[in-house]
């Protein structure tokens, strides 16, 4: 239930995020009692790397406190989007947050507004979104997987966002989306196979007066080529594709050892060691280092802008929609 | 309702985002509502009492040279169509002779002030033109462009928005007075700092045109609060990015502002272990120490913080959701300062234009135990023309996002 507003003292059925280092992080559903593989209620206590830690023993800890484990300890953290996205369980590829930031900002996202989400996957962006538009506004959600969409469902249910979050297993390329968001939206995301297939659909439920957004996330070229083209068909303007990767940096105490002593004459016989050893050979220095093998591509953002349009056609719409039902 | 769709009108004295090709700027609609665009002039009194997003033409004035009055035109299916008749397929045959275009000078000139729709300028100009027929498609494409450019233009009025205000202020980006803060990085700060709109937050800022403030107070619900520490030092046109929102007086509210002196003034009276203080002496910047009694008082009339002791009293009485700093000083003492003013499992996000600020931080941050999830990054972030059989990267990039140091406040060894 922790996940619509910051508290600060964990309770039973919380989501906790332990942080063990950056590389271990995991979400924990804070239950004290389990059932294990035979069916039978027993203690939750997690495994970790650095020992085990019984559950039960958070309750009433605040959220940022340390805790210990039995060969070391953890930070339990409030799960804040961003670390939900590092730690929830993979249905399918997710969106991470460089790609989640930039969308929202886009998407011109602030409370109040009213969010159409395709397709759910993971719910990665979902969460983030949510936190973000509440408390007044609402992300409606579709994933054409029914079982995705019902776990969906249920994680935004426990996680206390049902009152921001409607989640539903619809095909919005065969159908669109439902009538309940026509006219109503300030913001479309499209993240499918065929973002173009959608784009009429969108028009439908973005807000006819105009200045709505709409962001698509495609992970090849051609579909953002198709998606350009049905913008610019459609009237959308302010057309703008973009591709953003996030660059992460180490800082570490480094020590390279200086030329100085190559022009000295060697040492007869004590051999290299002893050169880098000397203290006046080397310099110590704050190295920034890059990481190794950082992601190298995510997806295309494309965003535009509806304008408004007066062309009549509010009867036809409701032709079509009455043909869906 | 009413009020949400007055809201959407355009009316005297608010800020638009006007969009003329592809340049946006920030204006303010006046009484006269006369707007000076280069050496144009334009009358923007038929916007007003529209709703924001509509796209009007810009109708030379017969009388006048140079100044338009703006006619509504919605409908962008109708604008600026030509028929072209073929186009060939390279440009072998075309050479730059600067006689394909068979009227002169003098004469297009004389057709633009006939007041001739700038439509049937252009038609005059392909019919005269004796290359034109020869350039291929896309070629054809791009002199259509060109031409509808300059003689039959349009122009949109825009809602004010964080990211249409962040492009144009980093478009006008003076460095290194202000902080040229691009639009991915604003974006990743707000996501960083995990922004809550019921929550309350430390900002320092000086130098962006008031760009945090206003993003921050576009994401704040009614119940959300903002502290804004300002520097004595601050720049010219302060507020402009939240002036440019529109904000109604109630939002403008949730915001106090304090000024750093009287942070790092209270921070003394609150005997802090006299280590700490001694550790911040080396580090004050110059300006601090030049800074006499006198001067201070004088800066404290200038900016007359009227809300400073509530916005200080605010600080010490209450715990943050996240602290945000973003700023041209080296900002490790102060952030040190106001960490402890957080909630545990609370993020801070700092921007820097350089790295190496940020650098020394994190080694420093790296042997605190209290802080965790120390990231350190940049992006690599580029634009692609998206066109038929043309679509490629953008041939040039823009390489000045800053970089971003952020972690979350969490509880020390004790």
């Amino acid at each position: 239930m922790s996940f619509n507003r910051y508290k600060d003292i964990i309770e039973e059925g919380d989501t906790v995020i332990l942080y063990i280092n950056p590389q271990a992080m995991y979400a924990i559903q804070a239950q004290s009692v389990i059932e294990n593989r035979k069916g039978e209620k027993i203690e939750n206590v997690m495994q970790t790397k650095y020992g085990a830690l019984k559950i039960s023993s958070l309750f009433g800890k605040q959220f940022g406190s340390k805790v210990s484990l039995s060969n070391g300890w953890a930070h339990v953290l409030y799960p804040t989007p961003e670390l939900w996205t590092q730690t929830l369980p993979h249905r399918t590829q997710i969106i991470y947050t460089p790609d989640i930031s930039l969308i929202m900002f886009m998407l011109e996202l602030k409370p109040g507004s009213i969010v159409v989400e395709s397709g759910t996957g993971s719910g990665s962006l979902t969460h983030a979104m949510a936190f973000r538009v509440k408390p007044t506004g609402h992300i409606y959600t579709y994933d054409f997987h029914e079982q995705r969409a019902d776990q969906a469902q249920k994680e935004f249910k426990s996680h206390g966002l049902s009152e921001n979050v409607t989640s539903q297993c619809r095909d919005v390329c065969q159908n669109g989306f439902s009538d309940d968001v026509i006219g109503k939206a300030d913001a479309v995301f499209l993240d499918l196979p065929h973002p173009h297939l959608v784009v009429p659909f969108a028009i439908k439920a973005l807000k006819p007066s105009g200045g709505g957004r709409i962001c698509t996330f495609s992970p090849c070229i051609e579909q953002v080529m198709r998606t350009c083209q049905t913008l610019l068909d459609h009237g959308f303007v302010q057309l703008k594709t973009v591709e953003c990767l996030e660059k992460e940096y180490q800082v570490l105490n480094r020590t390279v050892t200086t030329f100085t002593t190559a022009s000295r004459p060697p040492p007869p016989a004590s051999g290299p060691q002893n050169i880098t050893e000397e203290p006046g050979n080397e310099k110590k220095f704050l190295a920034c280092i890059p990481s190794a093998s950082p992601r190298g591509h995510t997806g295309y953002l494309t965003t535009a802008t509806f304008l408004m349009e007066n062309r009549p056609q509010p009867e036809e719409v409701e032709i079509e929609d009455a043909c869906e039902k | 309702m009413m009020a949400k769709n007055l809201e959407n009108i355009i009316a005297r004295g608010h800020y638009l985002i006007i969009n003329k090709n592809e340049t946006y700027l920030i204006h303010q609609i006046s009484n006269k509502a006369i707007l000076k665009l280069g050496r144009d002039v334009i009358d923007l009194k038929a916007a007003i009492g529209q709703p924001f997003s509509s796209t009007y033409k810009l109708e030379p004035m017969p009388e006048k040279k140079r100044h338009y009055s703006l006619v509504i035109c919605n409908d962008n299916q109708v604008r600026n169509q030509w028929s072209t008749n073929g186009c060939g397929t390279d440009n072998k045959l075309i050479t730059d002779d600067s006689s394909s275009q068979l009227l002169s000078t003098d004469e297009i000139i004389a057709l633009k002030e006939s007041g001739e729709s700038g439509q049937n300028i252009v038609e005059r100009l392909l019919e005269n033109s004796k290359t034109f027929q020869l350039k291929t498609e896309y070629a054809q494409e791009k002199y259509l462009k060109k031409k509808a450019r300059k003689y039959c233009d349009y122009l949109t009025i825009f809602k004010p928005s964080i990211r249409l205000i962040t492009d144009v202020l980093y478009k006008q980006q003076t460095l290194p007075k202000t902080i040229a803060l691009r639009f991915d990085t604003l974006a990743q700060i707000l996501c960083r700092v995990n922004l809550d709109p019921g929550g309350k937050y430390l900002l320092y800022e000086n130098g962006s045109q008031g760009l945090l403030q206003a993003a921050l107070l576009n994401q704040l619900h009614d119940n959300g609060c903002l502290v804004h520490i300002f520097s004595s030092t601050s720049e010219q046109n302060a507020l402009r990015a939240v002036k440019a929102m529109n904000f109604s007086e109630t939002k403008i509210k949730q915001m106090l502002t304090v000024s750093l002196d009287e942070i790092l003034n209270t921070k003394n009276e609150d005997n802090i272990p006299a280590e700490k203080d001694e550790e911040d002496v080396p580090n004050c910047s110059d300006e601090k120490k030049r800074k006499s009694d006198e001067a201070y008082t004088q800066i404290k009339k200038k900016h007359r913080p009227i809300t400073s002791t509530d916005g200080l009293n605010f600080i010490k009485s209450n715990k943050f959701d996240g602290l945000i700093v973003v700023c041209r000083e080296e900002p490790t003492e102060f952030v040190k300062t106001l960490l402890p003013y957080l909630s545990l499992s609370r993020p801070f996000v700092i921007y820097s234009a350089y790295r190496e600020v940020l650098v020394t931080i994190y080694a420093e941050f790296k042997m605190r135990r209290d802080v965790v999830f120390l990231r350190l990054t940049d992006n690599f972030m580029r634009y692609h023309q998206v066109l038929p059989n043309r679509t490629h990267p953008d041939v040039t990039m823009d390489d000045g996002g800053g970089f971003l140091f952020s972690g979350l406040f969490v509880a020390g060894t004790k």
